[in-house]
């Protein structure tokens, strides 16, 4: 174990850690200062006692746990839309999407949020460095939801989504529900990251990064033909996309409520809809792995 | 001998203005609730025909444990202080929803209002009294109190309209700092709304409809989840903004959205309780939305174009939104503001 390396390592991530860390600049004094006070023996613990206190942990899930979460559904983004842009898997020859974007505009957009997915991967990696999970390929996926596969991963048949590479609304409303995913499991998430500068920053950061995306994906879901706004609007199960497969993403965005407080007619005009809109909702941990575990295959699954 | 005194507090409608305090015999009587849109009057008193368009709360004391209590935090007793409108109170009684929501606007704009010109259609003390019912006594006793210049101590002492402060020690300076922004946000697109119409789409006039009901709703929960602790309502300047040029309103909602989101990114790691947290989660991602929406207004595809966003703390190499503290955020804002916003603890 090479402290320093990835004491170093984590200032490549992050440059500015020492800056952004300054109410917690002591800690790394700290560390520097009883490493020559310390056993070699000891170190281990040292270092482990002053990330808890630099990066710090509430709930019952660690910060590690939380990336790497986050993580696993950034690699699910990341090949989705790169699947898509490159029209087949980097590993095959067969070229399996056989939509054609209707313009070259929709064709950048995708390709501007695959590349934001791949930051978000390489962002999280990094920072994880020999934490992170094991790296997840286009081929761990089942972005068909259900699909059969041939031996050599090549798509045979079936699926929820069956269409998702050769019908671009379908692709579109996939997409949706990956970024609205994403935004709530984000959210959903916070709570563990609660008053930690670095981690939860850069984790609200990429969180509307996807809330972004989310809104856009849902403009062009519109001028594809579906009835659909930028943001979640109302409607009696939370799912405002009409897709009904992805109910399990919306359960929950009906919420009128804030903490305790009640939103609709709080003022003039702030209709039912209104009021469902202007607050996004959190997804629990262990409904988003639900959902994502859709889109993997067995033996990848969470 | 009774006195007469008067809390101010907050003048958005909906939320009690004033809160007058008679320690005789006054005592609170259901039927002396009033129903006026969407809003209730307590008047404690048997003139029930006054239809005031903003709540209103007069009580005795001693005669009502029970409010007292529910308004033990709030009160703090401003003696011999009498606040009188700036001109008689529009009765809201019988009108058209539109109306009564437009009356609502210009009377919340009234009390708001400040400097020259303020009393000139004078609504005397003996009058508002006698509106109360409280008539000659009340003024009289009032009269005793010996201020001549009630009204500018009125003014004086209301850090509603003069000045606000966020004190960033705590939770509550945090949120206060997002109910500023949000105020700001939704007196943005109020106008927009009210102004801009002719140079924008039917579609694009809905969806800013949209985000001035969220905007609204964010404000009104901050205000409510704040209650006592609530700074009050912002006074905002948008002299720099040309509400009839397309451009002008979309650089505008821009700069606030991509600022708001900015805002909440680089607050939220201050937050302490976690509800509050997951909230702001919930605020910032419709405002993420918002900003993209209106940037794909003004470029097609410039949803989350992070190099753009890079003055704001954005990343694009590492796909990471913008993030601000709050002392690089309210610079910014305060080019919209004309209260004086005074910041304690600000990180």
């Amino acid at each position: 174990m090479n402290i320093l390396n990835i004491l170093s390592e984590i200032e490549k991530v992050d440059g500015d850690i020492y800056d952004r860390l300054s109410p917690r600049r002591r800690v790394m004094k700290d560390f520097y200062n009883a490493g020559r006070k310390i056993s070699l023996a000891a170190l281990p613990l040292a270092l482990s006692s002053m990330f808890t206190k630099a990066y710090g942990q509430s709930g019952n899930r660690s910060v590690n746990d939380v990336l790497n979460f986050a993580l696993t559904l950034e690699y699910l983004e990341y090949h989705f839309y790169n699947h898509t842009v490159v029209g087949k898997d980097p590993a095959s020859s067969v070229k399996d999407v056989t939509f054609n974007f209707p313009s070259t505009a929709a064709l950048q957009a995708i390709t501007t949020i695959r590349d934001h997915e791949k930051a978000h991967v390489d962002f999280l990696k990094a920072v994880l460095g020999s934490a992170a999970r094991p790296e997840l390929a286009y081929t761990n996926f089942d972005f068909r939801a259900g699909g059969n596969y041939n031996a050599d991963n090549s798509y045979n048949s079936g699926g929820t989504f069956a269409d998702v590479y050769t019908n671009y609304a379908t692709f579109l409303k996939v997409a949706t529900a990956f970024e609205d995913t994403g935004v709530r499991a984000y959210k959903g998430q916070a709570g563990f990251l609660k008053g930690n500068q670095v981690v939860l920053t850069a984790a609200l950061q990429i969180h509307a990064v996807e809330a972004r995306h989310a809104s856009h994906l849902r403009q062009m879901a519109a001028a594809a033909g579906l009835t659909i706004k930028p943001w979640i609007t109302y409607t009696a199960n939370g799912n405002d996309t009409g897709v009904a497969p992805a109910d399990a993403v919306y359960a929950g965005e009906q919420n009128t409520t804030q903490a305790n407080v009640p939103i609709t007619n709080i003022a003039a005009d702030v209709t039912q809809a209104a009021a469902a809109e202007s607050f996004d909702e959190p997804l629990a941990t262990a409904n988003v792995v639900t959902i994502a575990n859709l889109f993997l295959k067995p033996a990848f699954r969470l | 001998m009774v006195r007469v005194t008067y809390q101010y507090w907050g003048c958005r409608f909906g939320q009690p203005l004033f809160i007058f305090y008679t320690p005789d015999t006054h005592s609170i009587k259901s039927e002396s609730i009033l129903f006026i849109p969407d809003k209730i009057i307590t008047l404690l008193h048997s003139q029930p025909a006054v239809h005031l368009p903003y709540s209103l709360f007069l009580f005795s004391v001693t005669s009502s444990p029970l409010l007292k209590l529910f308004f033990k935090k709030r009160i703090r007793i401003l003696p011999h202080l009498v606040c009188i409108y700036e001109r008689a109170p529009v009765s809201t009684h019988n009108q058209s929803p539109n109306q009564k929501s437009s009356i609502m606007k210009s009377e919340q704009a009234i009390l708001t209002t400040s400097g020259a010109g303020a009393g000139k259609e004078g609504y005397n003390r003996r009058k508002f009294l006698s509106a109360l019912g409280m008539g000659t006594a009340g003024a009289a006793l009032l009269t005793s109190c010996g201020h001549n210049d009630w009204y500018d101590q009125f003014r004086n002492n209301n850090n509603n309209t003069n000045a606000a402060t966020l004190d960033f020690k705590d939770d509550i300076g945090i949120l206060n700092y997002a109910y500023a922004l949000e105020q700001l946000e939704a007196a943005f697109y109020t106008e927009v709304v009210a102004k801009s119409s002719s140079v924008f789409s039917a579609s694009q006039n809905a969806f800013f409809n949209d985000i001035k009901l969220h905007e609204i709703a964010h404000r009104e929960f901050f205000k409510k989840a704040l209650g006592s602790n609530a700074i009050g309502n912002l006074e905002v300047d948008f002299s720099s903004v040309n509400f009839t040029s397309k451009d002008s309103v979309l650089a505008t909602a821009k700069a606030f959205e991509d600022l708001g989101v900015a805002a909440y990114n680089g607050a939220g790691y201050k937050i302490m309780t976690e509800a509050y947290l997951v909230i702001a989660g919930q605020i910032v991602s419709v405002e993420a939305r918002h900003a993209a929406w209106v940037r794909d207004q003004i470029s097609n595809g410039s949803f989350s174009d992070l190099n753009s966003l890079s003055a704001l703390g954005a990343d694009n190499s590492k796909g990471l939104d913008a993030a601000l503290p709050p002392s690089k955020v309210l610079p910014i804002a305060a080019t919209f503001i004309k209260t004086k916003i005074d910041v304690k603890n600000v990180f």
